[in-house]
C-alpha cells in the first residue's frame, strides 16, 4: 500500500494543454511526425535555423531595416531584394529577419516571465493549499473564462502601449496554465515518499517544495513551457498585427503583416507573407520541441 | 529477544486521534483513520503495529513524524512533546526520530547523487565540516553493508535492496533514537528481505534503536519485534509480547488474521478463523465495536457499545468483552461455522 | 483427479529475449516445464525470473517487444508457438484463460461489471442476451460476490480489491476454459482476502477439473495449494517437481536459498 490516505482525500488538479489545439487540425502524416521521435530533433532544427537567421542579421542584413527607398516601392522579389519590397521601399527580406529576433525575444520573455510565476504561484498553491488556493483557482476561472486576446486587448487599451506593458499583458495569457500545470505536479508528488523524506531529514518545508520537489517536475514544465510558446507566438503577432502596444511600423511579423495587407489586394503578396511563414515557422518550432518534450517524458514515465 | 535499556519510553504516544474531512457525494463526511491510539516504545525494543489495508497502521507513523497533522493526541519523543512544535523546531526534533520508507523506488529523490542523500541530513543537523561529513558517510555507507562505489551514483542505478539500505543509511545518519518504519521490506523480493531485516536488527543493537515496525506480514513481525499490536480500522484491538499474542491470539481479528497466513510448513498452520465479508468502509462507522459486521462471534451489545482494551495479563491487553467473558465458545455454537475449504 | 498423468502444457526449451534500440536483451533461457492436467502448477520466482513473460507468452500476450529465438509450447498436444494473433483469439477464453495481479486495473472502468461478463459470454456461447444476464448474475453468484444483481450495475472502481479479483475470476471462468493461468492473483490484497480468494480459486478449479498455472513469489500459498512446483530464476528453470518434494527437499541451490529466505533463515544465523 504506498498511497497514504491523505492521497486519497486530496483532489488531483486539472490543466487545460491549450498549445495542442493547432496541430489537431494538421493532415494525419505531420500528426504522425508529431508522435514520432523525430519531434525533438526536427523542431530545434527549425527553432535553430530561425535563432542563427535572427543572429546572423544583429550583424550584417543586405539593407537597413528602417531604412525607406532602398529600392523601388512594393517590387517583387529578385535577386536584389530576395523577399521584395514594401510600400515604402524597404527591403522586406531584411525587415523579416530583423522582425524575427523581435519575435523570438518577446516570445522567449513572455514564456519565461509566465513559466517562472506561473510555476511558483502554482507549486506554492499547490503544496500549501488553504484559501490561497482556493482564491487561486477561482481567479484563475475568471482570466480564463475572457477570450485571450480580446482580453488583453482591454488591458492594454487600459494601461496604454509600450513594450514591457505588452510583454506583461501577453504573458497572463499563459500564466493560468502554467499555475494549474504546476499546481497539478505538486499535488501529485507532494505524497510521493522522497517528499516525505525530503521533510524528515529536517528540510523546512519550502525548502522542500523548490528544492526537492519542483526539479523533479522540471520536465513537464518545460515541454509545456514549448507548446504555450507556439501560442505566444500567435497572441504577440496579433497584438502587432492590431496595432496595439506595439507600434504599427514597428520591426516586428505581426505589424509587417498588417502594414502589407492592403498591398496583397493589388497583388503584392510578399510583404505579409513573408513575415507569415516565420510566425507559421516558429509556431511549429516550438510546438515540435514540446511534443518532442512530452513524449520523452511519457517514455521516462512508464 | 531484546530487554529494553530503560523503563522511560523514548517513543510515547497517548489518544492519538486522526480524522479526515472528506467530500463524498456532495456531503462532507469524516474518516476517522486513527482512533485513540496508545503506543509507547523504549530504547533497543522493536514494537509492531500490524494490521491490514485501511487500519491505520502507516497513518499512526505518519502522524507521530507530523508528516500528517494529528486530530489530537499527544506525541512525545526523547521527553519532547512533538505537537505543539513549530515547523522549525519540528525540523531540528527530526534528528532523534526518523522514518524509513516502504518504497524504496520513491522513497529516493531521483535527481540526487547517493553522497547527497547522505550529506544532506549531516548539513541540516551537525556543524560537521566537509571532511568530517565525507567520513561519516563513509562510515554510514559501510554500516549498511554498501560500497562506496555507490556514492556517486543515482538511485536508478541501484538495485531496490541497495536503495533501501540506502534509506537506512539516510534514516540512522544523525544517530536518531526511535525509527519509524512503514512496511521497510514490503516491496523487496524474498531473498533480500532477510538481508535487510538483518542489517536492521544489527543496527538496533549496536545503537539502542527504539523501533516502531509497521508491517503487514506476520511472518516478518514475529521474529523482529518484542511486542505486537494489532490494529482494525483505526484501534488497536489487541497488544502485547510477541511471543504470547502468536501463542494466544485473543481477539477475533488477531485469531483471523494469524490463521489466515499462508505457511510452508504444515506444523504451522492452524484451522481458519473466517470473518464474514470485507473490511467495511471507514467512513460512518458505527457506535459499537467495528468488527461487529463480520465477526463469528457477535453479540447484541457488540453494536452498541465501543470496546475498549481489557488486561488480560499485565502486559497482554485485548478489546473484546465477547473473548474475555468466555461467551466466545458459547456464541461460536450458535453461529454455525463457515464451510471448510476445499 | 489431481494424480492424472496427463500433461497438458508441455514448454520446452522456450528461449527469448526483448529487441530494442539498443539490441537483444535475452530474458528467458532454454525454460521446459509441464503442465499437468486437472492439477495445479505454481511457477516461482522473484523479479526478473521471468516467470510473468513466460505466462504472457503461454496466453500469447507477450509484448511485440519480446521476440522468442527457439523452443516451443504445446498446448493439448498443438504447438501454439505457431500461432498467429487470429488463432489465438480463437483459444483465448474457451481454452485458456488468465487472470491478472490487479483486477481493477484490467477491467475496463467504463463499462458495468455486467457489461462485461455477459460480452465474455456471449463472445464464446451462443446465448441471448437475457439469458446471458442469468449466466452473469450466476457467475458472479458462483465466486461469492455478495448480492450480484445489484453488483451487476457497478463499475470496477466500486469493487474493492478483493471483490474485483472474484469477477476476474468470473470472468475468466465464464468460459470453462482447460487451462487457467493466474499471475499474481493476490498479490497486494490483505492476508485475510488472500486465503479467501486462494480457497475459492483451488475450488472452483478442483471442482471442474481444470489445469491451473499459478505465478507467485510466495512460497507459503504455493505450499498449501498447489500440486507442482516450477521454480524459476533469471530466465531459467531450476528445478521442477511436485510441491511436497521440492519443499521438502530442494536439490537447487538457488531453490534451497529461496526456502532458507522465506523461512527468515538469515535472521537465526
Amino acid at each position: 500500500m504506498t498511497r497514504s490516505l491523505d492521497q486519497m482525500v486530496e483532489p488531483v488538479g486539472q490543466h487545460q494543454n491549450r498549445g495542442g489545439r493547432i496541430a489537431s487540425v494538421l493532415p494525419i502524416g505531420i500528426r504522425r511526425i508529431r508522435t514520432s521521435t523525430a519531434a525533438l530533433p526536427m523542431g530545434l532544427g527549425f527553432l535553430g535555423f530561425l535563432v542563427l537567421i535572427s543572429l546572423v542579421s544583429v550583424l550584417w542584413t543586405p539593407y537597413s531595416p528602417a531604412a525607406t527607398g532602398t529600392g523601388p516601392v512594393s517590387a517583387a522579389p529578385s535577386g536584389a531584394h530576395w523577399f521584395g519590397t514594401d510600400s515604402v521601399g524597404s527591403d522586406v527580406f531584411s525587415r523579416t529577419v530583423a522582425a524575427g529576433r523581435t519575435d523570438v525575444l518577446y516570445t522567449l520573455t513572455v514564456v519565461a516571465i509566465a513559466l517562472l510565476v506561473g510555476s511558483v504561484w502554482g507549486a506554492i498553491v499547490g503544496f500549501f493549499g488553504g484559501w490561497l488556493e482556493w482564491a487561486t483557482l477561482r481567479l484563475l476561472e475568471v482570466v480564463q473564462a475572457f477570450p485571450a486576446l480580446l482580453m488583453a486587448l482591454f488591458i492594454i487599451s487600459i494601461v496604454g502601449p509600450g513594450t514591457v506593458k505588452v510583454i506583461l499583458v501577453a504573458a497572463i495569457i499563459p500564466l493560468p496554465d502554467f499555475v494549474r500545470l504546476a499546481r497539478a505536479e505538486v499535488l501529485t508528488k507532494k505524497n510521493w515518499q522522497f517528499a516525505e523524506a525530503a521533510r524528515m531529514v529536517g528540510n523546512r518545508p519550502m525548502v522542500v517544495l523548490f528544492k526537492h520537489l519542483m526539479p523533479n517536475s522540471s520536465r513537464p514544465l518545460l515541454a509545456y513551457a514549448s507548446i504555450s510558446a507556439a501560442w505566444v507566438v500567435g497572441n504577440i503577432a496579433a497584438l502587432g498585427y492590431i496595432g496595439l502596444g506595439i507600434q504599427p511600423d514597428a520591426v516586428e511579423w505581426g505589424s509587417m503583416i498588417a502594414r502589407g495587407q492592403s498591398d496583397v489586394v493589388s497583388g503584392a503578396w510578399w510583404e505579409s507573407f513573408f513575415p507569415g511563414i516565420g510566425i507559421l515557422l516558429l509556431a511549429i518550432g516550438f510546438q515540435l520541441v514540446g511534443d518532442g518534450l512530452s513524449s520523452r517524458n511519457q517514455g521516462e514515465e512508464r | 529477544m531484546n530487554s529494553p535499556a530503560s523503563d522511560i519510553p523514548v517513543l510515547n504516544v497517548v489518544g492519538l486521534r486522526k480524522e479526515f474531512r472528506v467530500k463524498r457525494g456532495g456531503r462532507a463526511r469524516t474518516l476517522v483513520a486513527v482512533d485513540s491510539v496508545r503506543v509507547d516504545v523504549h530504547l533497543g525494543e522493536t514494537v509492531a503495529l500490524v494490521g491490514e489495508s485501511g487500519s491505520g497502521k502507516s497513518t499512526v507513523a505518519r502522524c507521530i513524524a507530523r508528516l500528517v497533522e494529528p486530530t489530537s493526541g499527544a506525541v512525545t519523543v526523547a521527553g519532547r512533546d512533538m505537537a505543539g512544535m513549530t515547523q522549525r523546531e519540528l525540523s531540528r526534533a527530526y534528528a532523534d526520530v526518523q522514518m524509513v520508507f516502504q518504497d524504496p523506488n520513491s522513497s529516493l529523490n531521483p535527481r540526487m547523487p547517493i553522497r547527497q542523500v547522505l550529506a544532506e541530513p549531516l548539513r541540516l543537523h551537525t556543524n560537521l565540516n566537509k571532511k568530517a561529513r565525507d567520513d561519516r558517510i563513509a562510515e554510514l555507507l559501510s554500516l549498511v553493508g554498501l560500497g562506496h562505489q555507490y556514492l556517486d551514483r543515482y538511485p536508478s542505478q541501484l538495485s531496490g535492496g541497495q536503495r533501501q539500505r540506502v534509506g537506512i543509511a539516510r534514516a540512522i545518519a544523525v544517530s536518531p533514537k526511535v525509527l519509524l518504519l512503514d512496511e521497510p521490506t514490503a516491496s523487496l523480493d524474498v531473498s533480500v528481505r532477510g538481508q535487510i531485516l538483518k542489517l536492521l536488527r544489527d543496527l538496533q543493537i549496536g545503537q539502542q534503536l527504539a523501533y516502531l515496525f509497521i508491517s503487514h506480514d506476520l511472518e516478518v513481525v514475529r521474529r523482529i519485534s518484542d511486542r505486537v499490536m494489532v490494529m482494525y480500522l483505526g484501534s488497536i484491538v489487541e497488544s502485547g509480547p510477541t511471543q504470547e499474542i502468536f501463542a494466544r491470539p485473543t481477539h477475533p481479528y488477531t485469531k483471523a488474521l494469524l490463521s489466515a497466513a499462508p505457511h510452508i510448513d504444515p506444523s504451522e498452520r492452524s484451522e481458519r478463523f473466517r470473518l464474514e465479508g470485507e473490511v467495511p468502509s471507514p467512513f460512518d462507522v458505527g457506535a459499537g465495536c467495528r468488527l461487529a459486521d463480520r465477526c463469528p462471534l457477535v453479540q447484541p451489545s457488540c453494536r452498541t457499545q465501543r470496546p475498549s482494551p481489557v488486561a488480560l495479563s499485565p502486559t497482554h491487553d485485548v478489546a473484546c468483552p465477547v473473548v474475555l467473558n468466555g461467551e466466545g465458545n458459547t456464541a461460536k455454537a450458535q453461529h454455525p461455522a463457515a464451510p471448510a475449504g476445499a | 483427479m489431481r494424480n492424472d498423468a496427463r500433461i497438458l502444457v508441455r514448454v520446452r526449451d522456450y528461449t527469448g529475449g526483448f529487441t530494442s534500440g539498443s539490441g537483444f536483451t535475452p530474458v528467458l533461457d532454454r525454460v521446459s516445464f509441464d503442465l499437468r492436467a486437472s492439477a495445479i502448477t505454481a511457477i516461482v520466482g522473484e523479479t526478473g525470473s521471468g516467470k510473468s513473460l513466460m505466462a504472457l507468452s503461454m496466453m500469447g500476450l507477450a509484448p511485440s517487444t519480446f521476440v522468442r529465438t527457439t523452443g516451443s509450447i504445446e498446448f493439448d498436444d498443438v504447438d501454439i508457438t505457431q500461432f498467429d494473433d487470429r488463432s489465438y483469439r480463437r483459444i483465448r477464453g474457451g481454452e485458456l484463460a488468465m487472470v491478472f495481479q490487479d483486477a481493477r486495473a484490467a477491467l475496463n472502468p467504463v463499462i458495468s461489471v455486467g457489461a462485461q461478463l455477459i460480452d465474455a459470454c456471449r463472445a464464446h456461447r451462443k446465448v441471448a442476451k437475457a439469458e446471458a444476464r442469468d449466466i452473469a448474475v450466476e457467475m458472479l453468484r458462483n465466486v461469492k460476490v455478495p448480492e450480484p444483481e445489484q453488483r451487476m450495475r457497478q463499475f470496477p472502481h466500486e469493487f474493492s480489491g478483493g471483490m474485483a479479483q472474484r469477477v476476474m475470476l468470473a470472468l475468466a471462468l465464464s468460459c470453462e476454459p482447460k487451462l487457467l493461468i493466474l499471475d499474481e492473483p493476490t498479490t497486494g490484497l490483505d492476508v485475510t482476502i488472500q486465503a479467501d480468494i486462494m480457497e475459492m480459486i483451488v475450488e472452483e478449479v478442483l471442482s471442474r477439473g481444470m489445469t491451473a498455472c499459478l505465478i507467485t513469489h510466495d512460497l507459503g500459498v504455493v505450499a498449501e495449494t498447489c500440486d507442482d512446483i516450477v521454480v524459476m530464476h533469471r530466465g531459467a528453470v531450476r528445478e521442477t517437481g511436485p510441491c511436497s518434494q521440492v519443499l521438502a527437499h530442494p536439490t537447487d541451490s538457488y531453490t534451497q536459498q529461496l526456502l532458507r529466505s522465506s523461512r527468515f533463515e538469515e535472521l537465526s544465523a
